[in-house]
C-alpha cells in the first residue's frame, strides 16, 4: 500500500476525522438503551433539552441520558483509548506484535488487589476497589521492572519473561482467592475480571481524563524517539536519542495508562491488542500518527463494544470484555491470516 | 585537513584493555580502512570514534575539539554511522527510515519541514533507492535495505561516515556497488570514510590507506601495498597468504592458503 509521510498537517487531519467518528458514535450510544427514549426525541433533547427548563425531554429521560448514559460513554471513551495508546507503547517497547497492555503482569497485580478488596467486603467504600486495584498494578510494575533491569538497561526479552512469570503467579494467587470466596463474591469478582464500565461517576471521570491525557501527552512527545528505537537502537543511540530513559518513561506512562484504565474497569482485553494493529494497517509504523489514531479510534470501539454490551441481551447487562474478545479473537485470527504482523 | 584524530586512546571493559594507544589521523576526503581480526577492537574503535563509548585515556577529536565536548545531536550532524542491517518487524517505509536521518537535525517534538523532504529525496536519489521510496522495508532485499541505510546516513548531511562491516551480509555485486557509491561520495563531496571490513581485497581496492589493528594497538597504518603484506598479515592473523599484484588495478591482492599438513 502505498503512503505518504507523516506530517503535522496529517496528523491534525486524521486526528479531526477520529474526533468526529468518535463524537457521532458516542451519540448514538447515548441514544440506545433498555430504556425507551425515541432516537429522534433524545436527539432532539441532547441539541435543546439539556437546560434545565426545556420539556423536550422527561425528567426521567434526562436523567437516563445525561446521568447514566453519558458518563459511562465518556468513560468507555476513555478506558478504550487509555488501553489502545498503551498497546501501541509495550508492542514497541517490547518489538513484539503480540503484546497488550495485560503482558507485563499489570492486569494480574490489580485484579489480586481488587478481588481482596471484594472478599474483606469494602467494595461500598468510595474508591476502595480501584484504589486497591491501582495498588496491586502499581507494585506490579514496580517489580517487573526491577527483574527487567539489568545493568541500569531494559532488556525486552527479560521484560517479558519477568512479565510471564508475575502473570503466572498473579493467576494462582487469583484461583486462591477464587476458591476461598462466597457465591456473591464470585458474581462481583467475575465481572470485575471480564471488564465492566457500569457505575461511572463524574468524579472518577474527571480523574481518568486527567489520568489518560496526562498518559498521553508524555507518551506523544517520545513519538519520533520510539520510531528511532524500534528500528535499532544502536541507531537511535547514535542519532543522539537517549535510548535508556525514553525506555524508562514510555515504560512508566505506558503502565500508568494500563493501570489507571484496569482499576477502574476491570480486565478488559483485546482492545490494546487490536487496536494498533488496525491503526498500524490504515496509517503506517510512525507513531507520531499511530498515537494519536490508536487513542481515538480505541475510544470509538470501546464505545460501540460496551453499548453492544448493554443493549444486545434485553435485562441483562453482558460484561463489555466479553463483546471485545468475542469480536477481536476471529478478527485477529483474520489479520494473522491475512499478513504477517 | 585533518577531520578526526585519535591521541593514544585507551579504552576497557570491566578490566580488560580492548583498545592501547591507538593513534592516528585522517584527512579530510580520504577513504581509510581498518582491519584486523576477530576481537582486536575494531567495532570499539568505531564506537569511540563516534563518542559512544568514552576513552578511559587519550582524546578523539573532530577538527581538532574533543568529541566529548559536543553534545550527542551535534556529533549525529557530523558523523553517520552505517550499520549492518536494520531490525525489521515494524513496517517503516524506506522514506520514513531515510528521513529519521533528519533526527539530530531536528529536536525531539519538531516535525520535518520542506527543506527535510528535499535532503531526503536526494539522500535517496544518490543512494538510488528512491524507486520504492513507499515501499515497506520488511519487503526489500538485503542490498536495497543497505542502500536505504545508507540513505540514511547521507540524510544526516555528515562529514564523517563510519562503515561497520556495512557489507557482511551482501554478496559480491552489492559489495562492489556499495563501495563505488561510497568511494564516488568521497571523491565528489569529499565525504571521509572510514571503513571496518574484514575483506583486505575491497579494503585494497578502494582505501587510501589501511589501519592494521592487532589486539587493540596499530600494527601498521598506511598505503594498501605498505600494509597488506605477506609477514604483516601472518604476524597479525597467524595465517599463510599469498600476496601478490592486482593485475587490473596494480593494487595489492590477498590470496588465502589451504594449510596443508607437512609436504
Amino acid at each position: 500500500m502505498e503512503r505518504s509521510v507523516v506530517t503535522l498537517s496529517r496528523v491534525i487531519k486524521i486526528s479531526l476525522i477520529l474526533l468526529a467518528v468518535f463524537s457521532v458514535i458516542a451519540v448514538i450510544s447515548l441514544l440506545v438503551g433498555p430504556a425507551r427514549i425515541s432516537f429522534f426525541q433524545g436527539l432532539k433533547g441532547l441539541l435543546f433539552g439539556w437546560q434545565d427548563g426545556s420539556t423536550v425531554l422527561t425528567p426521567t429521560e434526562k436523567t437516563i441520558i445525561f446521568s447514566i448514559r453519558l458518563p459511562r460513554v465518556l468513560f468507555a471513551g476513555l478506558v478504550g483509548a487509555s488501553l489502545s495508546a498503551a498497546g501501541v507503547i509495550f508492542q514497541a517497547l517490547l518489538r513484539n506484535p503480540l503484546a497488550d497492555p495485560y503482558i507485563l503482569g499489570i492486569s494480574g497485580g490489580s485484579a489480586v488487589g481488587a478481588i481482596i478488596g471484594i472478599i474483606i467486603g469494602i467494595g461500598a467504600v468510595p474508591f476502595a476497589i480501584p484504589g486497591l486495584a491501582f495498588c496491586g498494578a502499581a507494585s506490579t510494575v514496580t517489580l517487573v521492572f526491577f527483574i527487567g533491569r539489568s545493568n541500569r538497561e531494559l532488556h525486552s526479552t527479560t521484560l517479558l519473561l519477568a512479565g510471564v512469570i508475575v502473570n503466572a503467579f498473579f493467576s494462582a494467587v487469583i484461583m486462591f482467592l477464587l476458591s476461598i470466596s462466597t457465591n456473591t463474591e464470585l458474581h462481583s469478582i467475575t465481572f470485575w475480571l471480564m471488564g465492566d464500565l457500569a457505575l461511572s461517576n463524574w468524579f472518577k471521570i474527571l480523574f481518568v481524563t486527567l489520568m489518560s491525557f496526562m498518559g498521553f501527552s508524555v507518551i506523544y512527545s517520545y513519538a519520533r524517539s520510539l520510531n528511532l528505537i524500534v528500528t535499532g537502537e544502536e541507531t537511535a543511540l547514535q542519532l543522539g536519542i537517549n535510548v535508556e530513559r525514553t525506555k524508562i518513561v514510555l515504560f512508566m506512562a505506558g503502565s500508568l495508562l494500563t493501570a489507571v484504565a484496569v482499576s477502574f474497569s476491570g480486565i478488559i482485553g483485546f482492545v490494546g491488542l487490536i487496536i494498533p494493529h488496525m491503526m498500524r494497517i490504515l496509517f503506517g509504523s510512525d507513531h507520531r500518527l499511530l498515537l494519536p489514531a490508536s487513542f481515538l479510534f480505541g475510544a470509538s470501539f470501546l464505545v460501540v463494544a460496551d453499548t453492544i454490551a448493554r443493549t444486545i441481551i434485553p435485562h441483562t447487562e453482558l460484561p463489555v470484555g466479553v463483546i471485545t474478545a468475542i469480536c477481536g479473537a476471529p478478527y485477529f485470527v483474520y489479520l494473522l491470516r491475512r499478513r504477517s504482523i | 585537513m585533518t577531520v578526526i584524530e585519535a591521541r593514544d586512546v585507551k579504552f576497557k571493559y570491566s578490566d580488560i584493555w580492548i583498545l592501547n594507544d591507538i593513534a592516528f589521523q585522517t584527512r579530510e576526503g580520504e577513504f581509510l580502512g581498518i582491519i584486523g581480526p576477530n576481537g582486536s577492537g575494531k567495532t570499539t574503535l568505531i564506537k569511540v570514534i563516534d563518542g559512544l563509548l568514552v576513552p578511559d585515556e587519550g582524546v578523539v577529536c573532530f577538527r581538532g575539539k574533543n568529541i566529548r565536548h559536543f553534545r550527542r545531536n551535534d556529533i549525529a550532524k557530523v558523523v553517520a554511522v552505517v550499520p549492518q542491517d536494520i531490525p525489521l518487524g515494524f513496517p517503516f517505509t524506506v522514506q520514513e527510515i531515510v528521513m529519521m536521518g533528519r533526527s539530530p537535525h531536528l529536536g525531539r517534538l519538531r516535525f520535518e519541514g520542506a527543506s527535510d523532504f528535499e535532503i531526503v529525496r536526494m539522500a535517496m536519489e544518490t543512494a538510488d533507492v528512491l524507486p520504492f521510496a513507499s515501499r515497506s522495508i520488511n519487503e526489500l532485499s538485503g542490498g536495497e535495505r543497505q542502500r536505504v541505510l545508507i540513505a540514511r546516513a547521507l540524510a544526516q548531511e555528515p562529514q564523517v561516515i563510519l562503515l561497520d562491516e556495512s557489507t557482511a551480509f551482501l554478496d559480491i555485486k552489492h559489495q562492489i556497488a556499495f563501495f563505488d557509491l561510497m568511494k564516488s561520495l568521497n571523491k565528489e563531496k569529499g565525504l571521509t570514510v572510514i571503513a571496518v571490513t574484514h575483506d583486505m581485497n575491497l579494503a585494497s581496492l578502494y582505501c587510501d590507506r589501511i589501519m592494521l589493528l592487532d589486539g587493540g594497538r596499530v600494527h601498521t597504518i598506511g598505503a594498501p601495498d605498505e600494509v597488506l603484506t605477506q609477514s604483516n598479515i601472518r604476524e597479525v592473523y597467524d595465517t599463510d597468504v599469498l600476496v601478490d599484484l592486482n593485475p587490473a588495478t596494480g593494487s595489492p591482492r590477498v590470496t588465502l592458503l589451504a594449510s596443508h599438513p607437512l609436504d
